[in-house]
């Protein structure tokens, strides 16, 4: 099989910048090894067969972006940096924004986050070249592709994905209220479940949801490898349910509130205990009893 | 030019009157506040701004609790600021563009972000805001949190996701 060269060709189509400022780093820093793919950054878009695109494609930036597309070698390849290139990110539902990009374009590669991180960036392109040698052979494009780097882990002051701890979970809505990118729903099922869903094309790493959280129920993880192919495109989504139980002392089914804040609440085990598995209206009697009888 | 010598200069020219009232801030400059009774007397004012040489700075305008909107025109005199307030109960002022040009931009916004419309404005066009949103958008309320946080009012997005998720 002969090597194949990427040259990689990049358009901002109406970006906040945020994404343009990873991918330079990405491209200077040695350490994520762009070089060793064996890409070439190239000035004309006809000489390219690796497009990067950035941005939730503006109104005003469409033409551009067609006019771009039909000057490609084919067969080729396009990367998507950033949410806007999933889901149009914070600039969705705007007047001002006809995308996103895969509307005209088939896109191959997804790298979420807002911005995602160089380790991100990389991987997305790496896994782009993958795509490209696959299409030049004629071989079918994959449904999955391997974590390239396996290096993904941050200092503990980083914030990646965000996870949850369903056991301390009271559904109580705050994430969801005060998530500004809109990746956090809580719906309820009629046979007494709570789904929480956190999506991670479209979370923003802000870390609001776990700053606010009253029960320590949702918490930053590490781990920040956002890019996906396009048939993955809405499929990035950390479920967790959250249950009703049977009050033990009346039998009625009842949120039960979490383990944490129950510790938070009585710092004594025994009073602890006394709480486990009933509803508030009898804890409330219980409690009164233990106090007053 | 003072405070006195602009009164006496719109005193008979104005129809149903006015409250003046003079303030000065902490650094000694004067200014004065004008409360017209009737909104179409805004025209002898601008014409007095006119006849000393002053220009319109900025016109701001909001919506009371009883639904009628008060515009405040905010003009200056060789570095005297007069600050005239009118109220307008039929979402209508009279323009001052045709004697203050100055005032073009201000009332334009005014007639986009409140829709309150300066009858007499000589430009029809918007100013600033796409043809697809509605005049007066500033008088819809919204709330804070909402402002702050930004987050969308459709659920196109869940929807998408809700449907290809894989479980």
């Amino acid at each position: 099989m002969s090597k194949v060269i990427p040259k990689l060709f990049r358009i901002n189509t109406g970006s906040c910048n945020g994404c343009d400022v990873e991918f330079v780093a990405t491209a200077f820093v040695d350490k994520f090894q762009l070089d060793t793919l064996g890409i070439e950054l190239v000035s004309d878009v006809k000489d390219a067969n690796l497009l990067v695109i950035t941005g939730p494609l503006s109104a005003r930036s469409e033409s551009f972006l067609k006019n771009a597309l039909g000057k490609l070698k084919k067969p080729f390849v396009v990367v998507g940096i950033g949410t806007c290139s999933v889901s149009c990110g914070i600039f969705r539902d705007s007047y001002a924004i006809n995308g996103p990009i895969d509307k005209f374009v088939e896109v191959d590669v997804n790298i979420a986050g807002c911005p995602p991180r160089p380790q991100s960036i990389a991987e997305g392109i790496a896994k782009g070249v993958k795509v490209l040698e696959q299409k030049m052979h004629g071989e079918a494009t994959p449904k999955a592709i391997d974590t390239i780097f396996k290096d993904f882990s941050a200092p503990e002051s980083f914030r990646g994905r965000m996870s949850l701890n369903e056991e301390n979970c009271t559904a109580c809505r705050t994430c969801e209220t005060v998530c500004p990118s809109n990746a956090i729903e809580i719906s309820s099922t009629d046979d007494g479940w709570f789904v929480h869903k956190i999506w991670h094309n479209s979370c923003c790493f802000c870390g609001n949801c776990a700053y606010f959280c009253p029960t320590d129920a949702i918490f930053a993880t590490n781990s920040f490898d956002t890019a996906k192919l396009q048939s993955e495109k809405f499929s990035d989504v950390n479920i967790g349910y959250i249950d009703y139980q049977k009050c033990s002392c009346c039998g009625e089914m009842y949120m039960p509130p979490s383990q944490g804040l129950l510790n938070k609440s009585y710092i004594y085990n025994n009073v602890s205990k006394l709480n486990e598995r009933i509803c508030s209206k009898c804890r409330k009697e219980a409690n009164f009893k233990r106090m007053y009888a | 030019m003072n405070i006195e010598e602009f009164n006496n200069a719109i005193k008979s020219k104005t129809f149903a009157g006015y409250e003046l009232k003079e303030d000065k801030d902490s650094y000694g400059n004067a200014s004065a506040w004008i409360i017209l009774n009737d909104k179409k007397d805004i025209e002898a004012v601008a014409n007095a701004v006119k006849a000393y040489k002053g220009r319109c700075i900025v016109a701001t305008a909001y919506k009371n609790h009883s639904g009628t909107h008060t515009v405040i025109y905010h003009f200056d005199i060789e570095g005297l600021i007069i600050n005239v307030q009118l109220e307008t109960d039929d979402q209508s002022i009279v323009s001052i563009t045709p004697t203050l040009p100055s005032a073009n931009w201000a009332e334009r916004e005014i007639r986009e972000m409140y829709g309150v419309e300066p009858i007499g404005h000589p430009d029809k066009d918007r100013l600033f805001l796409d043809y697809s949103l509605a005049k007066g958008v500033l008088n819809e309320y919204i709330s804070l949190s909402k402002m702050q946080l930004g987050v969308s009012e459709t659920d196109i997005l869940w929807e998408n996701v809700n449907k290809e998720i894989k479980q």
